[in-house]
């Protein structure tokens, strides 16, 4: 007997398994088919590694958008250009400014906004010359640190080299000295804060002899102020009184030596240049009484009785023993 | 006190006198020379170059009493032997010591041949523009090998002085060497005066020089 088939049957069952698999699909994939979305251009200096098309952008902690495109800048090749596109919701205005971030150190990287808050801020448009609105970007402070990691590698392999040089045996040694000496100085300083509370106490002493004698020295300085003001006019009394005499004084010398002007001038003339001969003349005869008095010391007899020496005779050229 | 006690003490007294002056001879014998039979010893003089009139003379120069070298002072005549040995000529002596002597010459020398009035002893006071130092290195009788080798040598330095800044003119030094010309005193004492000579006339050229510098 055949069987016969229900093709309508068949058929409704396929379409409908068709559109719960799509349905299925679409509330797997979770496709928002009601969203609205802006598509928005940033432009990030440098290198953008770790950032994929579909990558995050979170706005407030909550994805609000996906990277659509990443390429260069045509216009600059050192400028990164990233296509997003963001829910139409989400506040994007001139004061928006986006970050590039990343999760943890495995290197994913996810967009940040943030900004934009003000009401007051003119919204983001497309301006002429520009596929869409341009987003604000800075720096990321962890992008920095990667793109800075190698030199910080490389300056903390130097680093290493330096402080095994500096800890090099003999340094260790002269630290542990430092560290012993240090340990004695220390030792000495405890041992002498008892001498150090008598010192303090024996400068508080001098400080109190002191201020007792810069009062008396005040006083003293009153009490001279006092006497000079007193004696200065006696005292300039006496000085005129001795001017007038000294001059009288001095008259009088000038008389007696105009009066013996002759006199003088001869003394000057005559009288010096004989001085200064008769002083050289005395220092011949002292030298010569030095000798004299040196042989006497050394040997009276010769001075008295003379050298016993031998002379010269002319005619038979030969020296004689003088015959004393 | 009497007559007769005083004339005891007189004689006392002379007696004393008398002993004391005896002991006194007694003991100063050694010290007095009463001289020997030996021969007299040659005195002789220099001879001095004549005496000029230059009493108008603008230039006067006090000549200091001189320095002499070790052994040249005095009147003996010093004898230079072989290896710097020294000693002095036996029967021959000068007048003076020679330190007067060499002055004396100098000054009338001097005088004589550069014109300035050259003042020594007994010019003290006289004021004077320069002052002449001397210094004798040598004044020496030098015996050769051979009596034809014999000869007298003189050294003397002057050191010119103005008294009016005490800034030294010159220091030259004047040598003479005379040969002898016989063996008796008075063959050495000519070659003393030769030579006394030679450096008064060279001496009194390089005063005369230096007359503008030591005018009054």
């Amino acid at each position: 007997m055949e069987t016969r088939a229900s093709y309508m049957l068949v058929g409704g069952f396929v379409l409908t398994f068709l559109a719960g698999l799509v349905a299925f699909a679409i509330w797997l994939a979770k496709v928002d088919l009601d969203a609205e979305y802006n598509d928005y251009d940033i432009y990030f200096e440098g290198s953008v590694s770790g950032l994929l098309n579909r990558s995050i952008v979170y706005f407030q902690g909550i994805p609000v958008g996906e990277v659509r495109d990443i390429d260069l800048n045509p216009e600059d090749p050192s400028q990164v250009r990233v296509w997003v596109r963001i829910r139409a919701e989400v506040p994007v205005n001139e004061e928006s400014i986006a970050k590039l971030e990343f999760q943890g150190f495995t290197g994913v990287a996810f967009i940040v906004l943030y900004g934009g808050h003000s009401r007051d801020a003119p919204a983001l448009i497309a301006h002429p010359g520009q596929e869409r609105p341009i987003i604000k970007s800075e720096p990321s402070p962890l992008a920095e640190f990667f793109e800075s990691a190698p030199n910080l590698v490389n300056q903390a392999i130097l680093l290493t080299g330096q402080i095994q040089k500096l800890l090099n045996d003999d340094n260790l040694e002269n630290v542990a000295g430092i560290i012993a000496n240090t340990e004695r100085l220390t030792g000495n300083l405890a041992d002498g804060t008892e001498d150090l509370e008598v010192m303090v106490a024996e400068v508080r002493g001098i400080l109190a002899q002191a201020q007792t004698a810069a009062e008396r020295i005040t006083t003293l300085v009153d009490t001279t102020n006092t006497v000079i003001d007193e004696d200065t006019r006696q005292l300039i009394a006496e000085t005129a009184k001795t001017m007038q005499t000294a001059t009288a004084l001095l008259e009088r010398v000038d008389n007696m030596v105009a009066a013996n002007e002759g006199t003088v001038t001869q003394f000057v003339n005559t009288s010096l240049p004989e001085v200064s001969r008769m002083i050289l003349d005395l220092r011949v005869t002292a030298r010569n009484l030095s000798r004299l008095m040196s042989r006497i010391e050394q040997n009276p007899a010769e001075v008295i009785f003379g050298t016993k020496e031998a002379e010269y005779d002319l005619k038979s050229r030969k020296t004689v023993e003088e015959d004393n | 006190m009497s007559k007769f006690s005083v004339s005891k003490t007189f004689k006392a007294v002379s007696r004393s006198v008398a002993v004391s002056s005896l002991l006194l001879v007694a003991g100063c014998g050694p010290l007095i020379s009463f001289g020997d039979d030996g021969p007299a010893d040659q005195i002789y003089s220099l001879d001095y170059p004549a005496a000029g009139d230059h009493s108008g003379a603008e230039t006067v120069v006090y000549v200091a009493e001189p320095l002499m070298s070790g052994g040249l002072s005095g009147t003996q005549v010093s004898v230079l032997l072989d290896n710097n040995q020294r000693t002095s000529l036996m029967g021959v002596r000068w007048t003076a010591n020679t330190t007067d002597m060499v002055r004396d010459y100098l000054v009338r020398g001097l005088s004589a041949r550069s014109g300035a009035l050259m003042l020594g002893e007994g010019a003290l006071d006289v004021k004077a523009g320069c002052r002449m130092g001397v210094k004798v290195w040598n004044y020496e009788y030098v015996p050769g090998d051979t009596a034809r080798d014999d000869r007298v040598d003189v050294e003397i330095e002057l050191i010119l002085v103005r008294y009016l800044d005490n800034a030294l003119l010159g220091q030259p030094t004047f040598t003479a060497s005379e040969a002898i010309g016989g063996s008796d005193g008075v063959d050495v004492v000519d070659g003393f005066n030769r030579a006394m000579a030679a450096i008064s006339r060279e001496a009194g050229d390089w005063v005369g020089q230096h007359l503008e510098a030591c005018k009054l």
